[in-house]
């Protein structure tokens, strides 16, 4: 029994024995292959993309390189890899789910194979899930801006509602130069809206200089979104300036109204300064360059005075007095031109709610004060037209409830009688050359027409000695403001070459400040208009105010008049608050609130 | 009741002091509640003494400025009726003339004499009301909201009455949460249509209101009278048998303009407390507020009502602080009344104004106008007190305290 085991235990032995020389050949390894992915799941939105990242293992005797796919991709999902293929000894890539606007809002599970040549493909999923879109807003804006100084340039500005986000639009413009204003047309894009229009307006001040803006635009529910665009203002083409050839200084009164006749000008004053009431007339001889003061004339019961007129043959000096309750009209007679006596000084009756503008005119050879008259007490504005025609006993002709609320001013020529109706419009009435039987007594209105932005103040209807053209009418709007520091309001021209029913066609405009009084130099075609803090302003307004380019008319279809190069001359510095301004055969002149009575240079076509 | 006051402000004006004395706040105030109705009236006798407005600086209103202008005759009239409740929901239709759901507490119902400067940013009142409240809970766990539309036009005088045309043309919003007896957090909102120019057309307001009131303490009782006995919010006019605590923080705001189109802010914040025991009490005020200027009238403290032109001429901060002491009723001390008589209760009042001009260069420029950097007035008096008051107003209907 023992030998029968020993023998296969030899046999064994021998056999180990022989296989143990080193000449037997050893099994190659198996090469293999493995994916991991970063994430397992992942989530993207709508236009946006995720990534993660790739590591394959090489095993065995593997080192080839190694390419990489995805599968299960849903439609509208684009899968890329950086890199596709990895070299050999390049383990990581990054796989990258883009999510388009064809996207469906799903969950796939999204298969990456990693396959290389001589080993078995290995593979990993990634669940990824396609959400909507997150609500949000794009904005792009034109190319950069250059403009000169009294100029104004537009660019489109474009948003896009992403997502759910389908709401109002508001628009935005920061960093802006001085004296530069951005307004957007609209300056809200509502729901479905897309684009805009900005339009830079540099003023004559504007600071030449190369800024860049910010123009942000902004909805409920979603993050506010910016670019930006450079703004260049040059100072080329400059309006030329007015200059100041001399000053009455008033500095203990805040001055008004100014008229001159001959080498006299008059001047009110206005409000309190101090403790000093605004109830002085001041007389100045200028006929020199510097008005010099050479009388003053107080009117009794008085704390602000308006309007000053001398009649037209030059007997008569009308100041208007405001406010309630002791409003009204004061009449001097001129003896002399700086001669002023006390003929009249209206109490009670409808002028004591305050006398705001008064002007005067001749119509059929009388002499009438049309008097605005101030709403007070829950009395309504009016109109009231006195007859001077014994002017130490003014006699109320005709009055009529007007404005809204207030009626500011009228203009008064050729038998018609303008009226500055504010929110109302103006007004045109016939009151003896109408042709509609209007008289004084009894206005008869031939039409009434509202401005753009409201608050008509003042008129001027322009008659062209040169052409015979009597188709302007410019319209003052003013604004809110504050006195000495701030103002607001346009310059609007009307065609009224039908005077049943004028056309609005063309505005001006001073950044930063508002239109006052006007005063018209008709044979030279030249407007002066007293802009407040933006000083004075002179136009050429001869011609075709309503023909104008493209590139010179706003979106509202009116022509701008100084995109259209009407703006002729400029007297602004800081400082100023003028309130009127006077043309006369002697010289232009400015009634500054905060300091007296400037000459200045007449503008030049 | 009423106030027996004595001011003298120095300056006034142009540099100029100023001594003058009125019965001020003279009101008479009727309830009836009955089931479901309830009613709430106060005539107020202003108009007829202090016709021309009380020395008051800062504030501004109704053509009045630097004084207090007079109140309406009708000063409430304010009809409601109420709910049962639902669910723990009670709710109230209102209708009459009265104080809009805006803001906070009348002046006349705080410690103070002088109005602060903020009181036409912080209470709009004497407008005819149609609108509802809603209230949640009991009086000292309580969610409500009410809600108002009303005539926009401010009074132009004292026996003048509104614009019945214009009724619904402006609209306030009050949501208050009062999250423990005496404690109160108010949020409200108004649009109120050209106030300034009664048949329309002036500048809009928007206003906005946010405040905390705490009012805690003692017991009030009319000792002299013994006649009843009010718990919580007692106004200054009454004994205290306890002591009182009273904090007021607020701020307010106005923008003036067309429409949603602002043309011009004020604004205000102010601060108020007042402690008191066994009927004495101090209390002092802070505030800062903005106000408009407008063209003033021959007469210095009068303006036109609305700015004309849609201009000012300028806007003044009004820093002031305002100390009020006040004792207890002359019966306390001893003095005999009959019970027909008012109680009187002594009290003095001294506040400290500095106005500065926030736009500049202005044409209205408070150091050259006033004469001096600095506003004092002094006010001593007496208050007088017959009856019953409410210890609040503006609140109706299921509001009603």
């Amino acid at each position: 029994m023992m030998l029968r085991l020993i023998r296969p235990l030899v046999l064994l032995a021998a056999l180990v024995a022989c296989s143990g020389s080193g000449d037997t050949p050893t099994p190659a390894p198996t090469p293999t292959l493995a994916v991991t992915t970063s994430i397992a799941a992942a989530t993207v939105a709508r236009l946006a993309a995720t990534s993660a990242q790739i590591t394959i293992t090489r095993g065995g005797n593997f080192s080839a390189p190694v390419t990489l796919a995805a599968t299960g991709v849903p439609a509208g999902v684009v899968v890329s890899f950086d890199p596709s293929t990895l070299a050999s000894g390049i383990a990581t890539s990054t796989v990258t789910f883009t999510a388009t606007t064809a996207a469906l809002t799903v969950t796939a599970p999204i298969v990456i194979t990693a396959s290389g040549t001589g080993v078995a493909a290995a593979s990993a999923t990634v669940l990824l899930t396609i959400e909507p879109q997150a609500p949000s807003l794009a904005i792009s804006v034109g190319n950069a801006v250059s403009l000169a100084r009294s100029a104004s340039a537009s660019i489109p500005v474009t948003v896009t509602r992403v997502g759910s986000f389908t709401d109002r639009v508001t628009l935005e413009a920061r960093g802006l130069p001085t004296g530069v204003v951005a307004t957007f047309d609209p300056s809200t894009l509502i729901a479905g809206a897309t684009t805009t229009r900005l339009m830079f307006t540099a003023s004559i001040s504007a600071a030449v200089a190369t800024n860049v803006v910010t123009i942000t635009a902004s909805g409920t529910g979603v993050p506010s979104v910016s670019s930006v665009v450079s703004l260049t203002v040059s100072a080329s083409a400059p309006t030329p300036a007015l200059t100041s050839l001399g000053l009455g200084a008033v500095p203990e009164r805040y001055t008004a109204e100014v008229w001159v006749r001959g080498n006299t000008a008059y001047t009110t004053s206005w409000g309190t300064r101090g403790a000093t009431r605004g109830n002085a007339i001041k007389i100045w001889d200028v006929s020199a360059n510097a008005p010099v003061l050479v009388d003053s004339v107080l009117v009794a019961n008085a704390g602000t005075l308006g309007d000053v007129q001398v009649s037209d043959d030059g007997t008569l000096l009308v100041a208007g007095i405001e406010p309630t309750p002791n409003g009204g009209l004061a009449v001097y007679a001129l003896d002399t031109p700086r001669s002023a006596r006390l003929l009249a000084r209206t109490m009670g009756g409808e002028l004591q709610s305050g006398v705001h503008t008064a002007e005067i005119a001749r119509v059929n050879g009388v002499l009438y004060a049309f008097c605005s008259v101030d709403p007070a007490n829950g009395v309504p504005s009016r109109l009231v037209i006195v007859s001077l025609a014994n002017p130490a006993q003014p006699t109320t002709v005709a009055s009529i409830q007007l404005g809204s609320p207030f009626i500011h001013d009228v203009f008064v020529r050729d038998g018609l009688l303008f009226t500055g109706e504010w929110n109302d419009g103006v007004g045109i009435w016939d009151i003896g050359g109408g042709g509609t039987g209007g008289t004084v007594a009894a206005p008869r209105r031939m039409s009434r027409t509202t401005s753009i932005g409201g608050k008509v103040h003042n008129m001027w209807w322009f008659h062209d000695p040169t052409t015979s053209s009597k188709r302007y009418l410019f319209v003052g709007e003013e604004g809110p403001g504050a006195i000495g520091s701030s103002s607001v309001g346009d310059m609007h021209v009307f065609d009224v070459s039908s005077l049943t029913a004028p056309t609005e066609i063309a505005r001006y405009t001073v950044p930063g400040a508002g239109v006052h009084n006007f005063s018209v130099d008709e044979a030279n075609g030249l407007l002066y208009a007293a802009f407040y803090n933006g000083g004075v302003r002179a136009l050429d307004v001869r011609g075709d105010l309503g023909a104008c380019s493209a590139a010179q008319r706003l979106g509202d279809g009116r022509c701008d008049l100084t995109l259209m190069g009407r703006e002729k001359g400029a007297f602004a510095q800081s400082g100023l608050y003028v309130w009127g301004v006077h043309w006369s055969s002697s010289g232009v002149f400015a009634s500054d609130m905060l300091n007296g009575l400037w000459r200045i240079t007449p503008a030049v076509r | 009741m009423g106030v027996a006051a004595l001011t003298h402000a120095t300056p006034a004006v142009f540099g100029e002091s100023r001594t003058e004395g009125y019965l001020t706040q003279p009101n008479a105030m009727m309830t009836f509640s009955r089931s479901a109705v309830s009613f709430a009236g106060t005539l107020n006798l202003e108009g007829y003494t202090l016709r021309r407005g009380e020395l008051n600086a800062g504030i501004y209103g109704e053509g009045f400025v630097d004084r207090r202008h007079p109140h309406t005759l009708v000063h409430e009239a304010i009809l409601a009726v109420t709910s049962p409740t639902t669910h723990g929901v009670r709710a109230s239709l209102i209708g009459g003339k009265g104080f809009t759901p805006f803001g906070t507490d009348d002046p006349m119902m705080r410690p103070f004499v002088k109005y602060p400067v903020n009181h036409h940013h912080a209470q709009i009142i004497e407008r005819v009301l149609v609108g509802g409240a809603l209230a949640w809970g009991t009086a000292n766990r309580r969610v409500s909201v009410e809600h108002a539309v009303f005539n926009g036009d401010e009074p132009v005088g004292p026996f003048v009455g509104p614009q019945w045309q214009r009724v619904g043309d402006s609209r306030a919003s009050r949501v208050a949460l009062v999250p423990a007896r005496g404690i109160e957090l108010q949020a409200s909102r108004a649009f109120v249509r050209s106030p300034g120019i009664i048949q329309g057309g002036a500048f809009d307001h928007t206003q906005s209101s946010l405040s905390l009131r705490i009012d805690r303490g003692g017991a009030v009782s009319d000792q002299a009278m013994g006649e009843h006995s009010m718990s919580g919010h007692a106004m200054p006019g009454h004994t205290m048998t306890g002591s009182r605590r009273y904090l007021l923080a607020e701020v307010a705001r106005t923008d003036e303009g067309f429409g949603a189109t602002r043309a011009f802010r004020y604004q205000s914040a102010l601060l108020e407390g007042m402690v008191s025991s066994k009927g004495w009490s101090g209390a002092l005020r802070l505030e800062r507020t903005d106000r408009p200027e407008s063209e003033r009238l021959l007469d210095p403290f009068r303006l036109p009502s609305g700015h004309i032109d849609f201009q000012i001429i300028g806007i003044t901060r009004w820093n002031v602080a305002t100390l009020n002491v006040a004792a207890p009723s002359l019966s306390t001390f001893g003095v005999r009344r009959a019970r027909w008589l008012p109680q009187v209760m002594p009290y003095a009042e001294v506040s400290v104004a500095q106005p500065r001009a926030l736009l500049s260069p202005a044409v209205f420029i408070p150091r050259d106008f006033y004469g001096k950097p600095m506003l004092w007035s002094f006010t001593t008096g007496l208050r007088l007190h017959l009856g019953t008051m409410r210890s609040r107003m503006g609140r109706y209907g299921v509001l009603a305290p």
